[in-house]
């Protein structure tokens, strides 16, 4: 009766796009738009709308942490490798902004999807990576500060959106283009964190 | 009832709200008075901190584990005033009790 699919899909990181199509430019520009109107009224983060092949290029080759402190490991975060990446830094770190941070992501991904793009989230990032410094600017990371405050687990704070056409149309969302095989999925933990006491 | 099986619909949407590695980072609360639905949304890590598959990343610092459990929560309430929007179902937003929790109304 209610139309879900596209809720689904927002839970769902697609993992493989197609790098060489670019986003169409009315779409980013709505999105930029859907942005700014957000951060005039709630001034609660940074804005980056990142197109640049060889930015994003550097974005994907840090984008996993590997805990073992190696750079550059063989396992990436396939969907970092997308044609449009949109990060909003938050600038306040208070819990109420980032639930309305929170919001506006889930409000921006629809608007990609309504738009019949493909979507993934990410939170995963490298600080540690050196390589951080050469793109820092792009991510409102002050870099000198980063390395001297920095602890060992230091994890820079921010969530990309990775938008774009999916690598192969039709394909399930965790068709994983770096191994040609299925990502593999985290069920939702099983508990009951939904309570029904109407 | 103005929409009949909504509240199962509603509960889908939330139980399939975005999550990095299948998390719960959240509680939705739901409950009813008059022909009103109130959906209490608390930013909990009750159930990150009994998630085994999170022992690798036992030492987070807090402040991500912080960030991501607000930023899911608001993606959860997000994704659920799209639900609306897309069906064109009236909602209110009440944010006068964040940050510890947010509801979301709806008369029904």
């Amino acid at each position: 009766m209610y139309n879900l699919t596209l809720n689904h899909t927002l839970s769902h990181a697609n993992r493989s796009f197609d790098i060489d199509t670019p986003v169409d430019a009315e779409t980013v520009e709505y999105l930029s738009k859907m942005i700014d109107d957000f951060l005039d009224s709630n001034p609660i983060a940074k804005k980056s709308v990142i197109q640049d092949k060889e930015i994003i290029k550097k974005i994907y080759y840090i984008g996993h942490w590997n805990r073992s402190g190696e750079f550059n490991s063989d396992f990436k975060i396939p969907q970092l490798w997308a044609p449009l990446l949109i990060v909003l830094p938050p600038s306040l770190l208070d819990g109420k902004s980032l639930i309305n941070l929170g919001r506006f992501y889930s409000k921006l991904g629809m608007e990609a999807l309504k738009r019949g793009y493909a979507l993934a989230f990410c939170n995963s990032f490298d600080c540690h990576d050196p390589r951080l410094e050469e793109i820092a600017e792009y991510l409102h990371v002050d870099y000198d500060l980063l390395v001297k405050n920095k602890t060992d687990d230091e994890f820079l704070l921010k969530t990309f959106i990775c938008i774009g056409n999916k690598l192969i149309p039709d394909s399930p969302h965790n068709w994983d283009w770096t191994r040609a095989d299925a990502f593999v999925s985290c069920p939702k933990l099983d508990v009951n964190f939904v309570k029904d006491y109407t | 009832m103005k929409y009949p099986g909504l509240l199962e619909s509603i509960k889908n949407v939330i139980n399939n709200s975005p999550a990095r590695c299948g998390r719960v980072y959240f509680e939705c609360i739901i409950t009813k008075e008059d022909e009103t639905l109130r959906l209490k949304f608390i930013p909990t890590t009750t159930y990150f901190d009994i998630d085994d598959r999170t022992d690798l990343e036992a030492t987070m610092p807090s402040s991500f584990t912080f960030y991501e459990s607000h930023h899911h929560t608001g993606m959860a309430i997000g994704s659920l005033e799209c639900f609306f929007q897309n069906n064109n179902i009236p909602y209110r937003i009440d944010e006068s009790n964040s940050p510890k929790y947010f509801e979301v109304l709806v008369d029904v």
